[in-house]
């Protein structure tokens, strides 16, 4: 039994799978109330498919890039939850559960998410792919302008994730008919993180949740704040614009 | 908090605390006896930056978090079947850091359906009064309400009446600048470093502020506070030693500032004490560690025959055993949170109007 956990934006999902299927999943605009409904959330799931705590076997996390806080959430509710009860942890990057919705596509699929500062955080995947054990890009994570990622769309690709309107035109206007679009109303489904966890239970290859981070991607900004809420000196603010 | 309940004894709360740069967690039984307390800090990287950076506090807590709740068991000896409840701070606070530890705690507390509470951090410092810090075996006393107690800290300077478990009657708060957060900016004047408090109090030790004489703001009347004047004397005095060209007397001027804020603090206070008839005075916060305040507070207080009451150093600054204290009290009053509270960066004490 396995418990999917991904709250990366405004959009989170949970679902809980057994080693055939998927039980349940909830899938909602969770806005930035990511720690205070996510929890109710994974209540309701675990009452619908008549499970406790205890019946868990593993927690699949989708691990970023995304809102710094929302990845916060999946991430210390992940890691608390397995080790509480001695569980493993599969983390999965937030791209990769996006592209992997479109494994079978006949042409490259191109993930993305919205960066803020005009910028989107993307990544490239090959396919047609039936395989999720190895399921990951080809060249790494990457945070572009849609100019630079419309450089990098060599031929036809699949765009498909959450962007802002402002970034589907840049992007539609340079690539014209090369770019294929991928636009339900579920664009990232914590049923889609299951999937590419639940080979990993059976090999057994889990993190380790003492390091597990955030895949972040950007470092921290460091601006100085004019009010010092702590009182440990000065504040700053590092949130990824939207958040 | 309503009157007291029966719960098992020992109750075990493990607590975890993260509004800050501090990632805590600890394990307390009956809100006094701590079996674990364990904190990491990521102070020195923030020490660079001259304050704390929210972000960088909050990516130091995400790798603290599980080797820090494992210390912890581990030092405590126990399992999960020992505890009875778990708690975390949901505010006031940094909110990235606040999430941290709160979504850990609703995670723990759901995972091995136990109770769970959320702390507010100021109630968890004037708590810190309740922890047994003494030899194992010595059983002091707590703290006896009603009292009067003494909040310091980087943001906050407030007299709070409490006459029973819960109930917060605002007396006196400052009207500009925190103590702490005066001690932060003078000692960045003076090139003392960050934080302040313990920097100020570094350099004024055995230094003679004779000759420097600062202004105190004592606002007749009231029981209000105010830092802002005495900060604004002390950057002129710099200036216009600079341009004078004269050496500044560094560890003179921290010594003269700290008697300043020291003296309006101590002096408000036994006015305060004075007028409800209070017996006890109890002091929290961060600005509590400060060795001259305490000294100065009992100086005035004893000869009225009033206790004062601090924490040890440590229990002073941000430590998880202190939530799980305040976690204690409200626990027993019957208090349960559900798990969709959300953290609360804003967060004061949960002041009554009026008089009890
Ligand atoms: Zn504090």
């Amino acid at each position: 039994m396995l418990l999917a956990i991904d709250t990366s934006t405004a959009l989170a999902s949970v679902a809980v799978l057994d080693d055939e299927r998927l039980l349940v999943e909830l899938t909602w605009q969770v806005g930035p109330r990511h720690s205070s409904e996510l929890f109710t959330r994974i209540e309701l799931a675990m009452g619908m498919a008549r499970l406790t705590p205890a019946d868990l076997t593993g927690i699949a996390v989708a691990s970023g890039p995304g809102s710094f806080n929302g990845l916060r959430v999946a991430l210390s509710a992940a890691k608390a939850f397995a080790f509480a009860r001695g569980l493993p942890v599969y983390a999965h990057p937030t791209l990769d559960v996006i592209a992997w919705g479109y494994a079978g596509a006949a042409q490259p699929v191109w993930a993305m998410l919205d960066a803020g500062r005009g910028q989107v955080y993307c990544a490239h995947y090959p396919t047609p792919v039936t395989s999720a054990m190895g399921w990951g890009p080809l060249d790494g994570y990457h945070i572009l302008t849609p100019e630079e990622l419309a450089m990098r769309v060599t031929g036809t690709a699949l765009m498909c994730g959450e962007w802002r309107a402002d970034t589907g035109q840049a992007l539609a206007s340079a690539l014209g008919e090369r770019a294929h679009w991928a636009v339900p109303v579920a664009p990232r489904r914590a049923a889609w993180l299951g999937e590419l966890a639940r080979p990993r239970a059976t090999s057994g290859a889990a993190d380790d949740i003492l390091h597990l981070e955030p895949l972040y991607l950007r470092r921290p900004a460091v601006t100085q704040s004019r009010r010092a809420r702590m009182g440990k000196g000065t504040a700053s603010t590092a949130e990824t614009p939207g958040e | 908090m309503s009157e007291p309940r029966s719960l098992p004894q020992p109750f075990r709360v493990l607590a975890i605390e993260s509004s800050c740069d501090e990632t805590g967690a600890a394990i307390v039984e009956d809100g006094r006896v701590i079996r674990a307390n364990v904190l990491a800090s990521s102070a020195s990287i923030h020490a660079r930056y001259g304050g704390v950076v929210p972000e960088i506090a909050s990516r130091h807590q995400m790798q603290s978090l599980i080797p820090v709740l494992e210390e912890t068991l581990s030092i405590s000896g126990l399992g999960w079947d020992d505890l009875d409840l778990v708690a975390a701070t949901y505010g006031p606070g940094l909110a990235g850091s606040l999430l941290v530890g709160l979504t850990a705690g609703k995670a723990l507390a759901l995972s091995r359906g136990l109770p769970f509470l959320g702390v507010n951090h100021l109630e968890a410092h004037i708590y810190a009064s309740w922890l047994h810090t003494g030899p194992e075996g010595h059983t002091p006393a707590d703290p006896k309400l009603p009292l009067l107690a003494l909040v310091v800290s980087g943001a906050h300077t407030e007299l709070v009446w409490i006459p029973r478990h819960g109930r917060y009657e605002l007396l006196g708060q400052t009207r500009d600048d925190a103590a702490g957060e005066a001690f932060d900016k003078v000692a960045r004047m003076l090139d003392l470093g960050y934080p302040g408090g313990p920097a100020i109090e570094r350099a004024a030790q055995g230094a003679d502020p004779a000759g420097i004489a600062l202004p105190r703001a004592w606002i007749p009347g009231t029981h209000d506070f105010s830092f802002s004047g005495l900060k604004t004397h002390v950057s002129n005095l710099l200036r216009k030693l600079e341009e004078e060209g004269h050496e500044i007397p560094t560890r003179a001027l921290a010594a003269a500032f700290q008697d300043a804020v020291v003296d309006v603090l101590a002096r408000k206070t036994l006015a305060a004490a004075r007028e409800r008839g209070a017996r006890e005075v109890l002091l929290a916060g961060g600005v509590a560690a400060n060795l001259a305040l305490r000294a100065r507070l009992s100086e005035l207080l004893a000869p009225e025959g009033i206790m004062l009451r601090f924490p040890p150093v440590a229990l002073c600054t941000d430590n998880a055993a202190m939530i799980a204290s305040a976690a204690y009290f409200h626990a027993r009053a019957g208090e349960r949170d559900t798990l969709d509270l959300d953290v609360r960066p804003d967060l004061t004490l949960p002041f009554a109007e009026g008089h009890a």
